[in-house]
């Protein structure tokens, strides 16, 4: 049995035929059940996430001293791995901790991607083809083909707005990942990332135009997903100077600034606004340390703010205890 | 110097991101169309769709070409940097009434060619928003019947390709329509079979047949029934008149080795006989006024171009491209020959010699339905 035949038996045809029965729970919508096989298999990958996430945001958080390390003993390239290996020991961090959680869940991302190309049949060779990947499960006979009406869209052809959502979440995705810009930390590093939150959702936006919206539909609940995981573990991240640019060209629209912060419940975030009154805690970590673990994803969005406002996220995530 | 280096960097990458998406956006995604039109005989000509989107007539006798007319396709865009005329897809095999020619395209467009002339009319049925023609056409008393993807089955002047009337199912039609007396039969893929007036659309009976699962296969007209074969795995005898089911055969049930997969092509009649061929690799012979279980025959290869009567014997061939012949009498199955191409469009037969168009490989093959002789192969262009 050749690899292909094996990732079929194992892997590609559970989630063909999963797809097509949960399509039956489901009212036959194939839309939907896109989002809802989305959501069950990305909650069964939770924990893989978690910790891919939590380790990606332990390494942003060592880039400040990573960079130093580098400045320091840039010329002496074994100096320099003997330290970097201290420093990751030091600190409790592996370089694979992020890679290791994405290479297992890839097989699975892959697998629902196929399965959802599959079972669309996007022509009649697609659909003759769907034969050889089906159980013989009456429920799979009966639900085929799948409604590909979803939201008046036709979830085979692309539509242009669709893509258009894919970019942007997933460049809020990308920018959420990406660690807020810290000082000290390598530019060529900062500079790549900036191009890849740019391209990315470039990418998948010309992507989506060319492919049908069931995919694009699929990207947009995994990104949604993949933002909403990453808020709850590391907060807003590459989008925090951002956020705060939007809420002090909200509050200079408005008089009362006070009753706008309270409104939006962004006291944490005063640092920016004229207004702002000081902080109640004088000192919190400073960019860059690690003092527990993905804990300072706080700080990292500061470094364009007084160092003096740096307790305030901390006061907040006081209130949100269990992120941690 | 450095600045220049970076931004050559960033547009290298972004030519080679843009190249990527307009390679993908080309290429499409799920399985290549190409179609899949069986082949025709008649008036010493063999005709057939091609993977190319042509209409083509080859010499019966030593399949060389004849002609060849473009279809018109349609203006489609399939991504970026590929908007523009597309050629027509062709999943109809071609009906040959009198002199002319009648196919449908994957565009939705009907031509009806004079084989002589080669003068060509056509009509898209249903204006611009037209869906495909996946089926054949049918051609009865002087009216050609088609389905459409579009859940309707149209009916036309067979002369003037002059609308006369359309109904509408509740899904897709891919399977070719059927005729008898006054009745043309219609399958859909929203799992029911109708009975319409052919004049005038009207359904025959109280209400169409309800089964379990789309139909792909065509119906067939035997004697006084209505024979489909559905993706539910089931074979269904109606009677033509009242379309009250007279018997269902469930194929597989019971027979926990076979994977049971669709009846995809349309079942054969022979000598009071019904050969059903499966996506599963068998072959189920049934009695065809009982649907009691004659025998299984097992081609260990699915099965989804529709078999052909050649003389006595019932040619059959797999989508590995293996040929069978099948006593139709004695059920015995013989191996013709290996063509080693993926077969997939319903097989033509004419005085005992079997047509096979493998859309895959581009070539249609004429071979001795008796002894599986090659007779002659052409690689279409």
């Amino acid at each position: 049995m050749d690899i292909g035949a094996i990732w079929d038996l194992i892997i590609l045809k559970p989630m063909i035929n999963s797809l097509i029965s949960l399509s039956q729970v489901l009212w036959g919508s194939f839309g939907l059940t896109i989002i809802v096989l989305t959501v069950i298999v990305r909650g069964a990958m939770y924990p893989l996430t978690l910790k891919q996430l939590r380790a990606t945001k332990a390494m942003q958080m060592l880039q400040p001293k990573l960079a130093a390390l580098q400045k320091k003993h840039g010329s002496d390239k074994q100096k320099l791995a003997q330290e970097q290996m201290q420093l990751y020991k030091e600190s409790g961090v592996s370089p694979s901790g992020c890679l290791l959680p994405m290479l297992i869940q890839m097989p699975i991302w892959i697998a629902l991607y196929q399965a959802i190309i599959r079972v669309m049949a996007v022509n009649p060779e697609s659909f003759l083809n769907l034969s050889h990947y089906l159980y013989s499960w009456p429920v799979v006979f009966e639900a085929l083909p799948l409604n590909n009406q979803f939201l008046g869209l036709n979830l085979a052809t692309p539509n242009f707005l669709l893509a258009i959502i894919v970019g942007a979440s997933m460049w809020i995705q990308q920018k959420m990942v990406q660690a807020p810009p810290v000082p000290g930390a390598d530019p060529k590093a900062q500079s790549q990332a900036q191009t890849m939150t740019v391209m990315m959702p470039l990418m998948f936006t010309f992507l989506s135009m060319s492919f049908p919206s069931g995919l694009a539909l699929y990207w947009v609940a995994s990104n949604i997903i993949s933002f909403v995981m990453q808020y709850f573990i590391s907060g807003w991240g590459g989008l925090e100077p951002l956020k705060d640019k939007l809420v002090l060209s909200i509050s200079q629209l408005f008089k009362g600034q006070g009753s706008l912060r309270d409104r939006l419940s962004l006291a944490g975030r005063t640092q920016v606004l004229p207004a702002a009154p000081p902080a109640p805690e004088e000192t919190g970590p400073t960019a860059g340390e690690i003092t527990g673990g993905e804990d300072v994803h706080e700080d990292a969005g500061q470094s364009s703010t007084p160092k003096k406002d740096k307790a305030k996220p901390k006061s907040r995530k006081g209130k949100k205890g269990k992120h941690k | 110097m450095r600045i220049k280096k970076k931004s050559l960097k960033l547009a290298a990458i972004t030519a080679l991101i843009a190249v990527g998406v307009v390679i993908t956006g080309c290429a499409g995604v799920g399985t290549a169309q190409a179609g899949w039109s069986g082949v025709i005989a008649g008036s010493g000509s063999v005709y057939l769709g091609s993977a190319g989107g042509k209409l083509v007539a080859l010499n019966v006798e030593n399949g060389f070409y004849q002609w060849q007319e473009n279809l018109e396709g349609s203006t489609t865009s399939t991504g970026l940097g590929c908007a523009g005329a597309t050629p027509a897809i062709i999943y109809a095999t071609p009906v040959l009434s009198g002199d002319t020619l009648y196919v449908g395209d994957y565009s939705g467009r009907l031509y009806a060619y004079n084989v002589n002339d080669r003068q060509s009319k056509s009509v898209l049925l249903n204006g611009a928003g037209s869906k495909s023609i996946i089926g054949s056409p049918l051609v009865h008393d002087g009216t050609i019947f088609t389905g459409s993807t579009d859940g309707s089955l149209y009916a036309f002047d067979a002369a003037s390709l002059t609308f006369k009337w359309k109904h509408d199912t509740g899904g897709e039609i891919w399977a070719a329509p059927a005729a008898w007396q006054d009745s043309v039969f219609v399958a859909s893929f929203d799992k029911k079979v109708y009975s319409l007036n052919s004049q005038t659309g009207q359904p025959n009976w109280d209400a169409p047949f309800e089964c379990d699962g789309p139909i792909i296969a065509s119906p067939v007209v035997y004697g006084d029934m209505v024979i489909v074969a559905s993706l539910d795995r089931h074979v269904y005898a109606l009677d033509a008149l009242t379309g009250e089911l007279i018997w269902a055969f469930p194929a597989g049930e019971g027979n926990e080795q076979s994977p049971s997969r669709w009846l995809w092509a349309t079942p054969v009649a022979e000598n009071g006989t019904l050969f059903v061929a499966g996506m599963d690799g068998l072959i189920y012979v049934l009695n065809s006024a009982s649907g009691q279980l004659a025998g299984t025959i097992d081609l260990e290869a699915p099965v989804a171009a529709t078999p052909v009567i050649a003389g006595s014997r019932l040619v059959v061939v797999t989508d590995t491209g293996r040929i069978y012949s099948i006593d139709t009498t004695s059920f015995q199955k013989v191996e013709l020959r290996n063509l080693d191409a993926a077969v997939t469009a319903p097989l033509g037969a004419n005085n005992g010699t079997v047509y096979i168009h493998s859309v895959k490989e581009s070539a249609v093959y004429a071979v001795n339905g008796e002894t599986g002789a090659l007779l002659w192969s052409t690689t279409l262009e």
